[in-house]
């Protein structure tokens, strides 16, 4: 499955809530993610929280913006990436 | 025996919650995987016990493991148990596939029923569309429908993996996966036996049905595969017993208790041995294996003689008894037996009967069974029918290539016996399975030949239909002259030899070309005429064609509320018919409706269902055109993914209709990523002849202006639709108010895009920029942005690709009545009480709620709620 890297702006900065609601929030993303076809692996915010970078597995563009749809999140800017390491060449 | 299941509560909490909200109207499919002997089928029957207790009504059907199914074999066993006369006459009847569907959409609406189909994984193709018609309907009925089937079986072609693609994503759909036992539940199931529950668990996988035979067989050594296990059973058997557990074993799914004793005579005692041993389950009259796993174990250790023989008694037995499970049953053993003169008789039957239940992949297969059979027993005329009826057969049921191959044998044989009116019919058949199989030249050649073929003759049947099918071929091609010249001999033929279909399918050709040629009334009152013949005669797939024709037309012309409404009753139409492909087609259509009158979202959503569900040539081409554009417009990857793919379909086809949107799909998509636009230009170039050529004034005039965005003029002499003339001639102004008025936004925006710098116009630019990023093609608007910034305009909106969230808190009418409650102070479960749900899904509304309206925790959301106006000012939040 592709996956992709998805760039978000949020202009008041993001905030995730507290435990339990921030458990159920992830939760509620989850599913909402998992109705869209699409995992979300990990994401990067920045430091003043106002963009966040994120990874995610799904079958297409479109099901990452449904997704983002279904979970209220907005979208820069969506690029397919491949995983890349120190030890993508692994030693002779 | 095992009675109690093992780490199977979740899975049936999931259908009995899903019970629970079919109760109120919310029905669900459930559709549960796992490899064979996982224990698909016992909790498919512990959920059907406990919900009979509740008093819900439950309903079993199973796929057969004949070689060829029977065609709605489960649902006629559903028939057969609600004892629904009604049901069972439209079954046996000459049944309309749309008066079957309604009836089984009917059974699961008037009462809350557990339906449960076994093994999928073999089931016919008439069943797969019933089911495929249910499920898309499921969530408005009060039922719930389980569905079992082995993913170990289902190979990449496999029809159900097709189905369970198109599924997916649907609210109402639920996939259960089981897995293997945990080493811990396997020791459980070993206390009490003498052996290694450790050894026990490595050797089994955990495989249930595994584990329970190794513990039955009893005995210290470890059978080293499921089938050791079965025979280790078995083997402990009396012969007497034996005998009968091989002569139940062939007979797939269940054996009549009659039967058996007609194979094994004063049997009683060992049927009764192979009860007490837990290898046969009495059900009624009827017995069976435990397991599936455990019949073609026996079924396939029984040596090849005697197996044949068992065959012949089956066969005999139902041949005397007359046809009761239907002559699927019947062609199976007479092909296990061996008997060819049985094959050869009934084969062809049982594939009149598939195919009259929309059956066409079984049908094909009993045909090709017969023709297997027929080797050097029939005449070479018979043999070549029965070909010619298979092609059809497989050209229905998408099998393209084996259509071709069969038909061109046929062919073969009528030449080589110079019957030149056969040979005629089946060149005019081939021409139309090249058409649908995206062979549009060898096609137009084929037809051709046909029409020479048969104009030798006196004028007949197939004449009209070779003309009608190369009239056909010549509006795919966007020919009009040869549309109406073809078109108009078929026609006039039909109508002398009475032949109404044929007649009417060429008056929508005729209609269509007409109409797309001159636009305007006369042409569509010819189309509509056509359509509503259609109808009166009760030729629904002509009838579909001709709403599909006639939205395109209207689509071609820009006339988007007339398109969208010819293709809202097509697809209501035709999906109430179960005729999909027709219906798949006109969503294409749709999703390109979409695209151009500015909602991308649901123009990528149609178009990427479609892409699901189907490998038709022509809807995929269109498909896959929406997607690339989409695509492009908003900067997301994967444009050239689908791109290529339609550019190497349009290009196979040679058709106008889907090279044209191509190569502009193609050049703006290169001009939106700032790719080399050369290639791309050449292509829409020619294209852009071939459009003149036709004489189609709005794709020419598209693709003439995109060569001048692209910066590769060229000479046009032929008319040009009015807004793309507009922006020709340079006032890009007054073309961006004709698409406004036509209602196209993204096409007015990009009027203004490509406006030349300076003055008033960079306002304009501007706007069209906030337009562009308002549609979400946020690529295009990035573009215009950066030229302006480069013509040195100023103030261009900034950080062009920041989408706002607009409607925020767009709750649903549910989430609203649980805010409602929240407000009230009501805990989770109370809420769960008072909307009859469970509390699972009351978190999952409240999670809704939260991340809606961007609240932290509960007595935000209440706060939020009330001053958005969700909830009146006074009440009491502070016990949440």
């Amino acid at each position: 499955m592709p996956r992709y890297l998805i760039e978000r702006s949020f202009e008041e900065g993001f905030h995730l809530p507290a435990a339990p609601d921030g458990y159920l929030a992830c939760r509620t993303l989850a599913d909402q993610n998992a109705r869209a076809e699409v995992t979300w692996l990990h994401s990067y915010v920045s430091a003043d929280r106002r963009k966040t970078f994120c990874i995610y597995e799904g079958p297409s563009p479109e099901a990452v913006r449904r997704a983002a749809t279904l979970n209220h999140l907005p979208v820069d800017e969506i690029t397919e990436i491949h995983v890349l390491d120190p030890y993508f060449y692994s030693a002779p | 025996m095992v009675a109690v299941l093992l780490e199977r509560d979740e899975p049936a909490a999931v259908i009995a919650d899903r019970l629970i909200s079919a109760a109120a109207g919310r029905g669900a499919l459930v559709l549960v995987g796992g490899e064979a002997g996982v224990g698909k089928s016992s909790l498919a029957s512990a959920v059907a016990r406990e919900a009979q207790e509740r008093g819900t009504a439950v309903l079993v059907g199973a796929c057969d493991a004949l070689a060829t199914p029977r065609p709605l074999g489960p649902f006629r066993d559903i028939a057969a148990a609600v004892g629904d006369s009604h049901l069972l006459e439209i079954l046996d009847g000459a049944p309309l596939r749309h008066e079957v569907f309604v009836a089984y959409l009917e059974l699961l609406t008037t009462d809350t029923r557990l339906v449960v189909i076994e093994d999928l994984h073999w089931a016919d193709e008439a069943t797969l569309d019933l089911i495929r018609y249910l499920a898309r309907r499921i969530g408005s009925t009060s039922s719930v429908l389980v569905g079992t089937y082995r993913n170990d079986e289902l190979d990449e072609h496999h029809p159900l993996r097709a189905l369970l693609g198109e599924l997916s994503g649907a609210e109402s759909l639920v996939r259960l996966s089981l897995h293997s036992l945990s080493a811990a539940a396997v020791a459980s199931l070993a206390v009490g036996h003498d052996i290694d529950a450790a050894d026990l668990y490595r050797r089994t996988g955990g495989n249930p049905f595994f584990v329970t035979e190794v513990l039955a067989a009893g005995g210290q050594e470890l059978p080293e595969a499921v089938r050791d296990a079965v025979f280790a059973r078995a083997a402990r058997l009396s012969a007497g017993g034996r005998a009968v557990l091989e002569a139940a074993a062939v007979v797939p799914l269940h054996i009549e208790l009659e039967l058996l004793l007609a194979m094994c005579a004063d049997s009683e005692s060992d049927i009764d041995e192979c009860q007490r041993r837990g290898m046969l389950v009495a059900d009624g009259f009827r017995l069976r294996f435990r397991h599936e796993l455990a019949r073609s174990a026996i079924e396939s250790d029984i040596p090849a003689a005697r197996r044949a023989m068992l065959h012949r008694q089956v066969l005999a037995w139902l041949l005397a008894r007359g046809d009761d499970r239907g002559l699927a049953r019947v062609v199976h053993h007479a092909i296990a037996a061996g008997d060819t003169d049985a094959v050869l008789e009934f084969a062809p039957l049982a594939a009149n009967r598939a195919a009259e239940l929309g059956a066409h992949r079984e049908a094909a297969a009993h045909l090709g069974a017969a023709v297997a059979a027929s080797e050097g027993r029939l005449p070479i005329a018979e043999l070549a029918g029965l070909l010619s009826r298979q092609a059809l057969e497989c050209n229905v049921s998408d099998q393209h290539a084996a259509s071709l191959a069969l038909y061109r044998r046929a062919l073969a044989i009528w030449q080589e016996v110079g019957d030149v009116r056969q040979a005629g019919d089946i060149l005019q058949r081939l021409s139309r399975v090249l058409v649908t199989a995206g062979e549009g030249a060898e096609a137009r050649q084929v037809a051709d030949a046909a029409i020479a073929a048969l104009e030798l003759l006196p004028a007949g049947r197939e004449l009209a239909m070779a003309l009608s099918s190369r009239s056909q071929i010549a509006m795919r091609a966007t020919e009009y002259d040869d549309v109406i010249s073809y078109g108009e001999r078929a026609v006039q033929l039909a109508d002398e030899l009475g032949e109404e279909a044929i007649l009417i399918y060429g008056l929508i050709n005729i209609g269509s070309s007409e109409f797309e040629r001159d636009g305007g009334l006369a042409g569509r009152q010819r189309l509509e005429e056509a359509i509503s013949r259609a109808k009166a005669a009760g030729e629904e797939d002509q009838f579909g064609r001709g709403m599909l024709n006639l939205g395109v037309v209207h689509l071609l012309h820009r006339e988007y509320a007339l398109a969208r409404a010819a293709f809202d009753e097509g697809i209501a139409f035709s999906e109430e018919r179960g005729r999909d492909a027709l219906a798949l087609m006109m969503r294409a259509e749709r999703a390109r409706l979409d695209l151009e009158t500015g909602n991308l979202d649901a123009a990528a959503t149609a178009a990427t269902d479609c892409l699901r569900r189907t490998e038709a040539q022509d809807t995929r081409v269109s498909s896959l055109t929406v997607l690339g554009r989409v695509r492009a417009l908003r900067g997301d990857p994967g444009v050239w993914d689908v791109l290529d793919e339609a550019a190497e379909i349009a290009v196979r086809q040679v058709e106008l209709q889907y090279l044209g949107p191509v190569a502009v799909a193609r050049l703006e998509a290169s001009l939106l990523g700032s790719l080399p636009v050369d290639k791309a230009a050449d292509a829409a170039a020619a294209t852009l002849r071939l459009a003149q050529e036709r004489g189609t004034p709005w794709l020419t005039g598209e693709l003439h202006v995109w060569l001048e965005r692209a910066g590769h003029p060229v000479e046009v002499s032929t008319p040009v639709a009015e807004p793309w003339r507009l922006e020709l001639t340079g006032d890009n102004h007054a073309a961006a108010e004709a698409w406004r008025l036509i209602g196209c936004p993204c096409e007015g925006a990009m009027a203004l895009a490509w406006a030349e710098g300076g003055g008033g116009e960079d306002d304009a630019r501007r706007a069209a920029v906030e337009e562009l990023q308002r549609l979400g093609a946020h690529q295009a608007a990035t573009m215009t942005a950066r030229r302006l910034r480069t013509d040195g305009v100023r103030g261009v909106p900034r950080g062009a690709r920041r989408e706002t969230l607009s409607n925020p808190s767009r709750l649903t009418r549910r989430e609203l009545e649980v805010v409602h409650l929240m407000a009230d102070g009501l805990t989770n479960p109370e809420v769960a009480a008072q909307l009859f749900v469970s509390v699972k899904t009351v978190e999952h509304h409240v999670g809704a709620v939260l991340s809606k309206l961007g609240a932290r925790n509960r007595a935000a959301a209440v706060g939020e709620a009330r001053r958005l106006g969700y909830v009146s000012e006074g009440t009491d939040a502070t016990r949440a």
